[in-house]
């Protein structure tokens, strides 16, 4: 209320400042009127009462002073002669914004993006004291036990994740499932915006109560409130849906996919959850009140060896030793994957705040000149110390706060391009974003670079105000040396990102490189689920028929299924049935993690990889010993030089029981029919694995992910529609919205090294403009000041191009001294960046090269454009000048 | 000629004074000084130069408003009156004023 009256007034300050004048003469008058009756002498009467009012100035002061807070009036007054100021020297204050406002503007960029999603706390209750159950996903049984035997944790979460069809109620849609366990709400503090969440009562049935998802309820049912009690066939069950999560519920990546459509109760069938090869649960849980990380560490390693002696077969790690139990908090587990690669990023960010700070205070600098004089005229007329101080400072921050608001927008542009480049989705993305604490660290950031680039010169200035207050400015080299080292730093701090950015740039065209070992330019995967309600008959049923009728389109050369498709899985998400332990006839089991993939006839011809021997078909045996084929990685493991071909394959161990379930051969093993080289299954940096090929009947249609392969005459792109009818005409139930290409999966896969070395190029390219605006001002300050002394060596008869060659060899030495430092900061950086390169040393001759040749060029043009002007000073303008 | 004393003003009062010399009416900026002084038999007598700020003050916290209204002079003068929250103010002011008078007369009272 108040402040509303007081910004009336300040709105009508003019007319209230009349009102109070008229209304003080009017007093005046009456005064007058009053000892006139008095009998008193109108003269004296009107000096009387025009005493009685005394200063009419003071009176409109104290009246303004009630209503305006004399400390805000005086700031206003500092920051309109900050601008006035500013004004004035235009490109100096333009500069300073510029530079400020890009570093302010990358750096806030990077920032908010480390702080969603490194630093934040979770958004869950007692986030600090979750943990996440490392080493891939685990088996049921391996849950339960954990649950009952780990006493660190007070409750546990856990969820299995997974691609569902709903059918029905509209065109039939895949949607992202999670199965969760009993506490899972309450762990991630989940809440029901409608209906209710799972109860205890859900996990008794047979699991067919669902909540929805926030998001998929309001995009698929339109937020439809009648939703609650609704039958939907999901996966070919039918379920009811008994509540919708809250729209702000975030999954927590790791345990649940983001976004999670469906959410269901972890009914197991018994068959899988008392099977330890059934590794499908993401595990975490909080651990109890006063419990550190270390003591729960110290606990799991007991547990682990605990587990073990009682169920051997489930805890141990296939080589009879107990299968360690490893925790992660859970933030670290969130933000793990890409917590290097950001640090590196926030500090590559700070070196090009660090070379904005040198270039602002290299401008400051060079206008020092004209500022000691006019520092020292107000000195002389009496401005004290403070004063002065606080006007420099006012002048500063309002440079700093300007800066500091385009450097915000700008920041708000970057993240938005940020997390458009980003491949897939980021971790914590919704928390990501220009908010108050990243508004505070820019502001603060973007002021204190300014106060401290424009007190610099100031603070060093003071002892000679009043000495050289009617010097002219045309004084020599003071200042000199700071503001070489200045460049010198600059062109330091821009080698060491420059040769980051050419690193991950090398490494990025490396991968690029990398033969794929298959011909991907006209392949394409459909990506299909065959949900429970199909029985495994069906599934290969399905799969003939959808093979036969893909390979009669028109354009389509070839087609196949298969369980993997290239390219198609990444990161964390492996797949597949794996084997450990195989062995050939004659040697040791292999340690590592032999992958199980069931393919269709036609498989290698139709993405077009190689294959020695004969591939496998349908027709394959389907008794022991299976043919497969195996990589080539595979076989020198198991064969080393001889040839693989017709040679046995064994498991490792001793088969424990039947697997009708997977009709995986325990027994009999596999006979090795062909070996395809070369081939990179999972992405172009990653190294090539142990894989075995098996027939699809091997696995008796124990399968639900099916992938449809295809290879065109043309563009694999145009032929999807085509690709989608035919599905939809064998089974209008099967979505088939997820139909990609291969080039596109390919460049899925290099999205990531794409990203940062697009970063880093990006920071690169900042870091040499401010370089070179740096040399650029510095070369154009030096000329200046030292224009008489070029003016004098032309007129004692050197040529333009011996001024010339002196103000390029000068910026040569600086910039020589900077590569040479700058260098030693690029080998330290590349040593960080050493596990995101692939392919590329750290010392990489040709990029250390490179980055310095460019950046050397670079700095000799920008110093050669004011040595060229001063090359041309006329001796006799320069000379009279003075 | 009158003698001037300078008002010797018990601190914060004045805002009292003021609230009071409006409550029964309207009233502009000298009647408001001329009302004291009559009713307090030349005993309190407000100089311009407080008498002012402290109008523009108790504007600004909304106990009076102001209209502009005739002189008896027939020119326009600044017509000061209570609004609903000065009357509060004003009744607030007079009971803690009482109180503390009542209090000063107690310690004087003791031997």
């Amino acid at each position: 209320m108040k402040l509303l009256r007081r910004i009336a007034w300040w709105w009508n300050r003019n007319a209230e400042a009349r009102a109070l004048a008229e209304e003080l003469a009017e007093h005046e008058a009456l005064k007058r009127a009053e000892l006139v009756e008095r009998g008193i002498d109108p003269a004296v009467a009107a000096q009387t009462a025009k005493r009685a009012m005394g200063n009419a100035t003071w009176m409109r002061e104290e009246a303004r002073a009630v209503w305006i807070w004399p400390w805000l009036e005086r700031l206003g007054q500092d920051v309109r002669y900050a601008i006035r100021t500013a004004r004035k020297a235009p490109t100096y204050s333009l500069g300073v914004i510029a530079i400020t406002a890009l570093g302010i503007g990358a750096s806030a960029t990077v920032f908010s993006v480390v702080d969603g999603v490194l630093l934040r706390p979770l958004p869950y209750p007692g986030g600090e004291r979750l943990v996440f159950f490392d080493n891939g996903s685990h088996s049921p049984p391996r849950f339960r036990d954990w649950q009952r035997g780990i006493r660190s944790a007070e409750r546990w979460a856990a969820a299995w994740r997974g691609p569902e069809d709903l059918v029905g109620a509209g065109a039939p849609q895949r949607l992202m499932t999670a199965q969760v366990s009993p506490a899972f709400f309450e762990v991630f503090g989940g809440r029901a915006a409608i209906g209710r969440l799972l109860s205890a009562g859900d996990y008794e049935g047979d699991g067919s109560e669902v909540v929805l998802g926030g998001r998929f309820w309001r995009q698929r049912f339109g937020a439809d409130p009648a939703i609650v009690g609704r039958r939907l066939t999901i996966g070919g069950r039918g379920v009811v849906v008994v509540g919708v999560l809250d729209d702000r519920f975030v999954e927590p990546d790791q345990i649940a996919p983001r976004p999670t459509d469906v959410w269901r109760p972890l009914v197991l069938p018994a068959a899988i959850a008392t099977d330890r090869r059934y590794s499908i649960l993401d595990v975490a849980a909080r651990l109890k009140p006063g419990v550190s990380l270390a003591q729960a560490r110290a606990e799991l390693n007991t547990a682990a060896t605990e587990l073990f002696r009682q169920n051997p077969d489930v805890h141990g790690n296939g080589e009879s030793k107990p299968n360690p139990i490893v925790i992660l908090p859970l933030k670290q587990a969130i933000g793990d994957q890409m917590s290097k690669p950001l640090w590196i990023l926030l500090g590559a960010v700070g070196l090009m705040l660090l070379i904005a700070g040198a270039n602002v205070v290299n401008l400051t600098l060079a206008r020092g000149a004209d500022r000691s004089r006019e520092l020292a005229v107000r000195a002389s007329l009496g401005a004290g110390r403070s004063r002065l101080a606080r006007m420099l400072m006012t002048e500063c921050v309002t440079l700093g706060l300007v800066a500091g608001a385009i450097g915000l927008g700008l920041a708000h542009l970057g993240v938005k391009s940020l997390s458009a480049l980003y491949p897939g989705d980021l971790p914590r993305a919704a928390e990501i974003g220009v908010d108050a604490r990243v508004a505070a660290f820019a502001v603060i950031t973007s002021i204190l670079l300014t106060a401290i680039a424009g007190m610099a010169p100031a603070l060093g200035l003071k002892s000679r105000w009043l000495s050289e207050a009617v010097k002219s400015a045309t004084g020599s080299g003071t200042g000199d040396r700071s503001r070489s080292a200045l460049v010198v730093a600059e062109i330091a701090l821009a080698l060491t990102l420059l040769v980051g950015s050419a690193l991950l740039f090398r490494s990025f065209l490396a991968i690029v490189n990398v033969p794929p070992g298959f011909s991907p330019e006209t392949v394409g995967v459909a990506n299909l689920v065959l949900g429970d309600r199909f029985k495994p008959e069906q599934r290969l049923a399905f799969a003939d028929a959808a093979v036969r009728r893909i390979r009669a389109i028109p354009g389509i050369l070839d087609a196949a299924t298969g369980g993997v498709a290239p390219m198609s899985r990444f990161g964390r998400s492996r797949c597949c049935w794996a084997e450990r332990g195989v062995r050939s006839e004659t040697g040791e089991p292999s340690d590592t993690r032999v992958m199980l993939h069931p393919i269709g006839a036609r498989y290698f011809e139709t993405i077009g990889a190689t294959v020695k021997g004969r591939t496998v078909s349908d027709e394959s045996a389907l008794a022991p010993p299976y043919p497969v084929v195996i990589s080539d990685h595979l076989a020198t493991k198991l064969f080393g030089a001889t040839n693989p071909i017709g040679q046995r394959i064994l498991t490792g161990r001793a088969s424990r029981k039947p697997a009708e379930s997977t009709g995986r051969p325990s027994e009999g093993g596999w006979i090795v029919q062909g070996v395809v080289s070369g081939l990179h299954l999972f992405g172009l940096d990653q190294d090539r694995e142990d894989e075995m090929f098996v027939p699809y009947r091997q696995l008796g249609g124990d399968f639900d992910e099916i992938k449809l392969l295809f290879r065109s005459s043309g563009a694999p792109g145009a032929m999807i529609p085509a690709i989608r009818a035919a599905i939809r005409d064998i089974d209008p139930s099967i979505p088939a919205d997820d139909i990609v290409t291969m080039p596109a999966q390919v460049a899925r896969t290099l999205a990531e090294p794409r990203f940062y070395s697009t970063l880093m190029a990006a920071f690169g390219g900042l870091a040499l403009i401010l370089a070179a605006a740096g040399i650029y001002a510095s070369m154009l300050y030096v000329v200046r000041q030292r224009s008489r002394e070029m003016g004098i060596r032309l007129a004692l008869g050197a040529e333009a191009g011996d001024v010339t060659r002196m103000v390029v060899g000068r910026a040569g030495r600086l910039a020589l001294a900077g590569l040479v430092i700058g260098g030693a900061g690029a080998v330290a950086l590349g040593q960080l960046l050493q596990s995101l390169l692939f392919g590329v040393s750290a010392l990489d001759p040709v990029a250390f090269g490179s980055a310095a040749f460019l950046l050397g060029v670079t700095a000799l043009a920008a110093a050669w454009l004011p040595a060229r002007r001063a090359g041309r000073t006329d001796p006799l303008t320069v000379i009279r000048s003075d | 000629m009158t003698t001037e004393r300078t008002p010797e003003l018990l601190p914060g009062t004045l805002d009292l004074l003021i609230l009071k010399a409006v409550a029964r009416g309207e009233r502009h900026g000298y009647g408001i000084a001329l009302y004291l002084k009559q009713v307090s038999d030349s005993v309190l007598q407000v100089g311009e130069s407080s008498l002012y700020p402290a109008l523009q003050r108790l504007m600004l916290q909304g106990h009076l408003k102001a209209a502009w209204g005739l002189s008896e002079n027939n020119r326009r003068a600044r017509y000061y009156t209570l609004t609903p929250s000065g009357k509060k103010q004003l009744a607030a002011e007079r009971a803690e004023f009482d109180r503390m008078i009542v209090a000063i007369h107690r310690v004087l009272a003791t031997a």
